[in-house]
């Protein structure tokens, strides 16, 4: 019996199918781990519904069939019209299921492990044509991502078919996996990362088709080698390459129109502070302008050392090769970067820190690109959280003592012994009156572009208490509260070990300190009045992405204006 | 003319269910002079007769009460469940009924009102592309006018698609109730057009005033002696320098902006265009869509949907229902900061009237170039009508915070005119009147609300204004 191919390989299209070349629209083939489909399709992680909430209509399924990609003929035979395709809701379940299956096993193998939905099941619904709306979200309930489509002329946009919607929608699944107290309200810039790191995935994960993003770096989009002009740190900002959602653009508000393009925001240290920037989407363009704004000057560098003075070009193949390494060693850092984050109350100097982190630890000898990275966040307002850039490693030894190494790889249980063992302001800084609990241990194997292994385990454990304002400690309490009122704080770290078992890094919002101060001013600016707790809900995708297109935001309170200083 | 200065004020509380219905007597040595502020319903107490006659019994109640008095009208916003009343639409019982039917617009017409305040946004001269008050650079009235009509066409389609989906799901009541919202909203967001030109009608008989942040009312010679500010809605223009000046404040008067314009234009082609409600309960068996954008697409056949299928569909559908309600909740946010705020100062009174204003129409007042003077201004209110039925957006806290008059001694006057479990859901804290903000009322101010009115047309309070100290009456029933 012959064994099950790793990949399969089936139809996408490649960016939106506004973006055409030679009067087609652009397809592709990609990889996306083998399993035994079912109609749908439906595999173990995915299910696609095809159920539209306004008519009421539940399409037939994409049926099986078996190893074969049924649309393989539109993207061999260039000259077959591609036009049904559009028309076909089967194309379309096909389409968001591949780039949802890419996505996720993007995450797993930058994670070196599997990554578990933030629900209690195995497989995420996937609705393609869930309502008419230029809109499309994750949502914990129903478990879904669901896409808008909508009619324009005589035909329709569809939100599944656009590679940048569905990366990005599919992105915020997997970090509600990773780390769900991400969507609670806590700051300014938590608010604002889901969607930063969403854009982030879905600009640089294109990179990796490679051909194609070929074909988008000049407007000809043929022939071996590219007018240098059109590969210049300023051509590159204005390409589709870092763009987000030009059909939906296009569609509603005009030709050459797209819904993003961050790297266009011009670096400023007070950036954080203006008041444009309080709101969740526009502060969380700020995250991608220092990602990309870096990413650009690696790329653009590269490519300048590698063209040809004479002709005035550059190698296609060789720019787009620079491009997407560039590309992929960025967005792996920055998913592993999520591993060494804290696991609540995220800020965007947690966020550095953690990015840098991660990447010394596969890229020890890749200092200059993280000085570079330090750089440009620094040229936007982010600096690290820590002080010295990088996470530190905890002040003294922990205790290993009592501890099962082989358990602490996997059991709660376990990594809640070590956690009591070291609770001590000395190694661990945990307050022991807190309700404490380890949510998850995950061993993982990271492997680097060059081989290079790397074995770690991590865990997250998150503590909460509830008390009357004028129990907190002095430095904790936010200014006016009143003294009656209770309030909820959440505190957590991260631990990451060694394949020896030892703890590397501690990554930790403790639970009384200026941080969580600057949390419960959030949270109290957001009542209302006569309310004992914040109004300010959880997020939804949904509303957040109206609000995005339509640029409406309301107020946010003055305490999440404030610079966060690590406590 | 009047003397110059009232010597006492009557205010009268309508029971208009879930709406707003005050008229302000202002009384002077020699006459008494009338100002309507608001006249809507969208949903009446229990017991009370249909809307229609409901508000013909309060707009006679008024005339009675003004007939031959100076009178006037403030509209705060055109929401139906503040201007309802201004229709003149005869109920579809009356138009096969006698000619001489009267609706409660006809009354209030009757009544001739001298002066009749809106807020600038519905001015019909506005015209496109000017800047100014008169004349937003960003939003022209012809551009905000269309924009009304859009909102009501999303609404429609908003509304029409909740019924299909409560359709669709048959039970439950968390999908009832769903739908039940979504209906409510959305009538509430419907163009009320007659009304709107009732108003326009008298105002052009009378005197039409537009008015903006720190405009004039139009209410200065009709009331000698009696201060009205204007402390909102800014303009675009006004929110615009408010943004710039302010680089570290994020507050803005987003929902005039360009961008969201075109969202809600999008929005309503979208909707309208896609038809897409109501296919739902023609089940096609065997086969292909028939509509929708894949109208030769194989469906399965609504009645007969596999079972690994049904609990994700109903779940999705009402995914859909909690998303349509975000979209009409923004829409009714928008309406809502159109709402005219006007404080009344007679003397040492301060009578603040905010309509529906939420904190994006507040903040001009609140951060903008005259913030002091305007918190000064604030801190000395003596009554207080509760913004949007008690809503928690609407009684901003740094609002709140600034009534020095709050407290246990209760010396600040709170009316809400409300109606409980109509709209929202306490779990999601959504609920109207918000409980948590009824507490606070209730335990820091001295507290009225129409809820309280049960088979009562209408309460009052009078307020001396003789002494050094303005003298408030207890809530009284009318004696009919």
């Amino acid at each position: 019996m012959a064994a099950a191919p790793l990949n399969r390989a089936l139809t996408i299209v490649a960016r939106d199918p506004s973006v055409e070349r030679d009067g087609q629209m652009l397809l592709a083939h990609v990889d996306v781990p083998y399993e035994t489909l079912g109609p749908g399709p439906r595999g173990h992680r995915v299910h696609v519904v095809d159920v539209d909430t306004g008519s009421g209509l539940l399409y037939r399924p994409r049926p099986r069939t078996g190893d074969q990609d049924p649309y393989a003929a539109f993207l061999e035979n260039t000259r077959k019209d591609r036009g049904p395709l559009l028309r076909d809701p089967r194309f379309h379940q096909q389409n968001v299921y591949a780039i949802v299956m890419r996505t996720l096993a993007l995450f797993e193998r930058a994670l070196g492990r599997r990554v578990a939905w933030g629900f209690d099941r195995h497989q995420l619904r996937v609705v393609p044509h869930a309502f008419v709306d230029a809109n499309a979200f994750y949502a914990r309930d129903p478990e879904a991502l669901m896409f808008g489509y909508f009619p324009v002329g005589k035909g329709h946009v569809f939100l599944c078919l656009s590679h940048d919607v569905v990366a990005h929608e599919a992105t915020h699944a997997i970090v509600d996996g990773l780390r769900p107290w991400y969507l609670d309200p806590s700051s300014s810039d938590q608010a604002a990362f889901h969607e930063a790191f969403a854009d982030l995935v879905a600009i640089l994960s294109f990179f990796s088709l490679r051909e194609i993003a070929s074909r988008l770096l000049d407007p000809i989009g043929k022939g071996s080698r590219v007018a240098a002009r059109h590969v210049t740190r300023k051509a590159l900002e204005r390409s589709i390459l870092v763009a987000i959602g030009k059909e939906v653009a296009e569609a509603t508000a005009g030709r050459d129109q797209v819904m993003r393009r961050s790297v266009e925001i011009q670096p400023a240290r007070d950036l954080l502070e203006r008041g444009e920037f309080q709101e969740p989407h526009r502060r969380g363009e700020v995250l991608v302008a220092a990602m990309l704004d870096a990413f650009l000057t690696i790329w653009s560098e590269r490519v300048h050392e590698i063209a040809d003075r004479r002709s005035g070009t550059v190698s296609r193949d060789r720019a787009m090769e620079d491009g997407a390494a560039t590309a992929g060693h960025l967005l792996r850092s920055a998913i592993r970067a999520l591993d060494y984050a804290p696991p609540v109350d995220l800020g965007f100097g947690d966020f550095l820190s953690a990015l840098v982190t991660a990447d010394r630890e596969l890229h020890p000898d890749g200092e200059p690109l993280r000085k570079l990275l330090l750089a440009r966040f620094a040229a936007y307002g982010v600096d690290p959280a820590s002080a010295h850039g990088y996470w530190e490693p905890p002040p003294r030894e922990a205790r290993l003592e009592s501890v099962h190494f082989e358990s602490l790889q996997r059991d709660p249980q376990e990594v809640f012994r070590f956690l009591w063992e070291n609770r001590g302001e000395d190694v661990l800084g945990l307050d022991e009156t807190a309700d404490t609990r380890v949510t998850w241990v995950r061993p993982c194997v990271r492997v680097a572009s060059d081989g290079f292994v790397l074995r770690e385990t991590v865990a997250e454990y998150v503590q909460s208490a509830s008390m009357r304002a004028d129990e907190l400690p002095r430095g904790v309490r936010p200014a006016d509260v009143p003294a009656d009122l209770q309030m909820k704080l959440t505190g957590g770290g991260t631990l990451v070990f060694d394949e020896f078992g030892r703890l590397k890094y501690h990554v930790q919002n403790r639970l009384f300190s200026s941080r969580q101060a600057q949390r419960l001013s959030y949270l109290w600016e957001q009542t209302g009045v006569g309310d004992r707790e914040s109004l300010r809900p959880a997020l939804s995708f949904s509303d957040l992405h109206r609000r995005r297109l339509s640029g409406a935001s309301r107020p946010y309170a003055a305490a999440s204006r404030r610079r966060h200083a690590r406590g | 003319m009047p003397a110059a200065k009232p010597v006492s004020i009557r205010l009268m509380a309508y029971q208009v269910g879930f709406g707003d219905s005050f008229l302000l007597t202002f009384r002077y040595p020699r006459e008494e002079r009338h100002v309507l502020i608001d006249f809507g319903t969208t949903h009446l107490p229990d017991g009370a007769p249909r809307a229609a006659a409901h508000m013909q019994q309060v707009a006679t109640d008024i005339a009675e009460r003004c007939r031959g008095a100076p009178f006037a009208i403030v509209a705060t916003h055109r929401h139906a469940d503040h201007i309802s009343g201004f229709s003149t639409e005869k109920p579809k019982h009356a138009k096969r009924s006698s000619a001489g039917f009267r609706t409660s617009g006809d009354i209030i017409r009757a009544l001739s009102p001298r002066v009749v305040v809106q807020p600038w946004t519905e001015d019909p001269r506005l015209p496109t592309g000017a800047s100014g008050p008169r004349a937003a650079r960003a939003v022209s009235n012809r551009g905000f006018r269309s924009l009304l009509g859009v909102m009501a066409k999303i609404s429609e389609a908003a509304v029409r698609e909740g019924d299909t989906l409560r359709a669709a799901l048959k039970s439950g009541s968390y999908h009832a109730s769903v739908a039940r919202e979504l209906r409510f909203l959305g009538e509430n967001n419907l163009s009320n057009a007659s009304a709107v030109r009732n108003l326009m009608a008298m105002g052009r008989a009378g005197r039409a005033v537009y008015a903006y942040y720190g405009s004039r009312s139009g209410l200065e010679s009709f009331l000698p002696g009696v201060d009205v500010h204007v402390l909102g809605p800014p303009t675009v223009v006004q929110s615009s320098a408010v943004k710039s000046q302010r680089k570290t404040d994020p507050d803005e008067f987003w929902h005039l902006r360009n961008r969201l314009h075109a969202y809600w234009r999008e929005q309503a082609r979208m909707l309208v265009g896609a038809n897409v409600a109501a296919a739902v309960r023609k089940p096609r068996a065997g086969a292909r869509a028939g509509r929708g954008p894949f109208p030769s697409a194989p469906v399965f056949d609504p009645r007969a949907v596999p079972p690994e299928l049904r609990w994700f569909r109903n779940r999705a559908l009402v995914a859909r229902g909690e998303q349509l309600l975000e979209l009409v909740r923004a829409m009714d946010d928008v309406l809502n900061n159109t709402s005219l705020i006007l404080l009344f100062r007679i003397g040492p009174l301060k009578l603040l009237f905010p309509g529906d204003a939420q904190i994006e129409n507040w903040s001009y007042a609140l951060t903008g170039r005259d913030a002091k003077r305007n918190r000064e201004l604030l801190g000395g209110v003596d009554l207080y009508k509760v913004g949007h039925h008690g809503s928690l957006n609407a009684t901003p806290r740094t609002l709140w915070g600034l009534f020095e008059k709050k407290g246990p001694q209760k010396a600040l006057r709170t009316i809400v005119s409300t109606l409980e479990d109509v709209h929202g859901h306490e779990e999601k804290r959504t609920e109207v009147p918000r409980r948590t903000l009824v507490a606070a009322l209730r335990s820091n101010s001295t507290y009225f609300t129409t809820q309280s009115l049960r088979g009562e047309l209408s309460r009052l309070v009078e307020i001396e204004l003789t002494g050094n100290r303005p003298r408030f009456s207890a809530w009284k029933a009318i004696v009919p």
